[in-house]
Formats: C-alpha cells, sequence, structure tokens
C-alpha cells in the first residue's frame, strides 16, 4: 500500500474515534445531564432527549447531501476523480445520517405525536425523499458497472436530488406544520435553555468531527479501490 | 409515559448505523489491503 494512504487511512481511525467518543459524551449528557422539558407541556417528556443526537444527524446529512453536490458538480466540468469520490462519499454519508433521522423521528413522533408520520408535513416528506435518493444512489453504485455513463447519471440523480435541500430547509421555517421549528436560533416561543444548548453545540462539534473522519476513511476506501483495480488489471 | 423506552430505541438504532458503517468501512480497508499485497507479491513474482 501506499505510505501516504496508510497516513490517511490512519488519520481517518484517530478522527473518528475522536467523534465517536464525543457523540458518546453528548449521548450521555444528553440523557443525564441537560435540563428536561416541562412535563406538563409534552407528552413524552423524556423522549426529547432524542434531539441531542437527532438534530445533529439532521445538520450531518445535509453537509453530506453539499459534499454530494460539489461533488457531482465537479465530475460535471472536469470528470474529476475526486468529483466523483466526493459523489460516493456523499451519497454513503447522507444515507447513514439521513437513514438516523429518519428512524429516530418517527420513535419520537409516534410516542409525542401519537403517530410516527405526518404527509401532511412537507419538511418530513423532503426530507425522506433527501434520503430515499441517497439509497437510490448508493444501491446504484453498487449494482452497475462502473464507467462514465454510469457516473454521468448518477451525479445528474445527486445535482437535481440536491434542490430537495433548500426545500427542506425553508419548510423548516415557513411551511411549518407539525415538526418543531428552529430552537438554536431565540425568537417569539422559540429558544433553548442554555446548558440544552451546550450541550447540543457539543453533540454537533463531535458529528462534524466524526463526519471528517468517516469521510476521509470512505475516501480512503474509494482509493484503495482504485488502487486493487490498477494492480488486477497489471496482473491480468 | 414520558418516553424512556422510545429514548433507548432511538439512541440504540443510531448507534446500530454508526456501527454498521464504520464496521463496513474497516472490512473493506482489510480485504482490500490484502488484495493489493497478493497483487502485488504476483507482479514481483512476474
Amino acid at each position: 500500500m501506499h505510505p501516504d494512504l496508510s497516513v490517511r487511512i490512519r488519520n481517518g481511525i484517530i478522527v473518528t474515534s475522536i467523534g465517536i467518543l464525543g457523540i458518546f459524551c453528548t449521548a450521555i449528557l444528553g440523557i443525564f445531564y441537560a435540563p428536561g422539558v416541562d412535563p406538563m407541556a409534552w407528552n413524552a417528556p423524556e423522549a426529547q432527549r432524542i434531539f441531542y443526537w437527532h438534530v445533529p444527524f439532521a445538520w450531518s446529512s445535509f453537509l453530506a447531501f453539499c459534499m454530494l453536490f460539489i461533488g457531482a458538480l465537479s465530475w460535471y466540468r472536469n470528470r474529476s476523480e475526486w468529483g466523483w469520490r466526493w459523489v460516493s462519499t456523499g451519497s454513503d454519508l447522507g444515507l447513514l445520517f439521513g437513514a438516523g433521522v429518519v428512524t429516530s423521528g418517527p420513535i419520537w413522533g409516534s410516542v409525542e405525536w401519537g403517530v410516527p408520520w405526518d404527509w401532511g408535513d412537507l419538511r418530513l416528506n423532503t426530507f425522506a425523499l433527501l434520503t430515499g435518493v441517497a439509497l437510490f444512489l448508493v444501491l446504484s453504485r453498487r449494482s452497475q458497472p462502473d464507467g462514465q455513463e454510469t457516473r454521468d447519471t448518477l451525479a445528474a440523480i445527486g445535482l437535481f436530488g440536491f434542490a430537495l435541500v433548500p426545500i427542506t430547509a425553508i419548510a423548516t421555517t415557513l411551511y411549518q406544520k407539525r415538526h418543531p421549528g428552529i430552537v438554536v436560533v431565540d425568537g417569539d416561543g422559540t429558544g433553548l435553555d442554555p446548558l440544552m444548548r451546550t450541550v447540543l453545540m457539543f453533540g454537533t462539534v463531535s458529528f462534524m468531527v466524526l463526519f471528517v473522519g468517516l469521510s476521509m476513511l470512505s475516501d480512503s476506501v474509494l482509493r484503495l479501490e482504485d488502487t486493487a483495480e490498477k494492480a488486477k488489471r497489471r496482473l491480468d | 409515559m414520558s418516553g424512556t423506552t422510545e429514548l433507548v430505541m432511538a439512541y440504540g438504532i443510531m448507534s446500530a448505523i454508526i456501527a454498521f458503517y464504520v464496521n463496513h468501512l474497516r472490512s473493506r480497508i482489510v480485504f482490500l489491503s490484502s488484495k493489493i499485497s497478493e497483487y502485488s507479491t504476483s507482479i514481483e513474482e512476474e
């Protein structure tokens, strides 16, 4: 293996480990340290503590979709290998974090709202669709032969799928129906207790570190696949 | 109904998703590294 790649993998493992440590500290702080919500105002006050992971999961998924979008643009402009690696990593991480959001959300919704999903809420549905796009890209990459046509098609789907990101973000404020609105910014009827905000911000930073670590490892796997493919062709 | 069961369930599922992906990356790195070593040895022998 190329020495640069070994260093990259080692750094990826270190950053990922720090991120994992951080997110587990966040879970412990969120469950045992952060103050609870008013039990009279919420149907399931303890379940609200899900949000210390649920929210950073959602933000990380948006970051992954941005990565996918930038990668797809770069692939179209220059047919760059790094662009394609960003498409691959962005779709993998978009699916990973999106799946976390669309599973933890309904668990909370079922106990707080009485229903796991609200088909009338634009934000829930556009986010589920976004995760569906990531799932489609991941499955297509694994099932289709790798080549320029496949990459062109999947990068185009990634570009159009990204349009759902601003729609979901705008729906957070303009089309707020059932899902809670923005809580980080203080406003009328919104805002967070300072301790809650501190735990949430610590969780967000930890998830960003985990995101960087996983991106480094995923990028290394793609480089290894390329090296193995070239070595195999040389042998043949 | 305070939602403690749901809290544990949600954190459990999200942890499992992360663990699955980390393990997937680990196994791919191990598999591909051994394949590259195998190919390199074969190329050197030729």
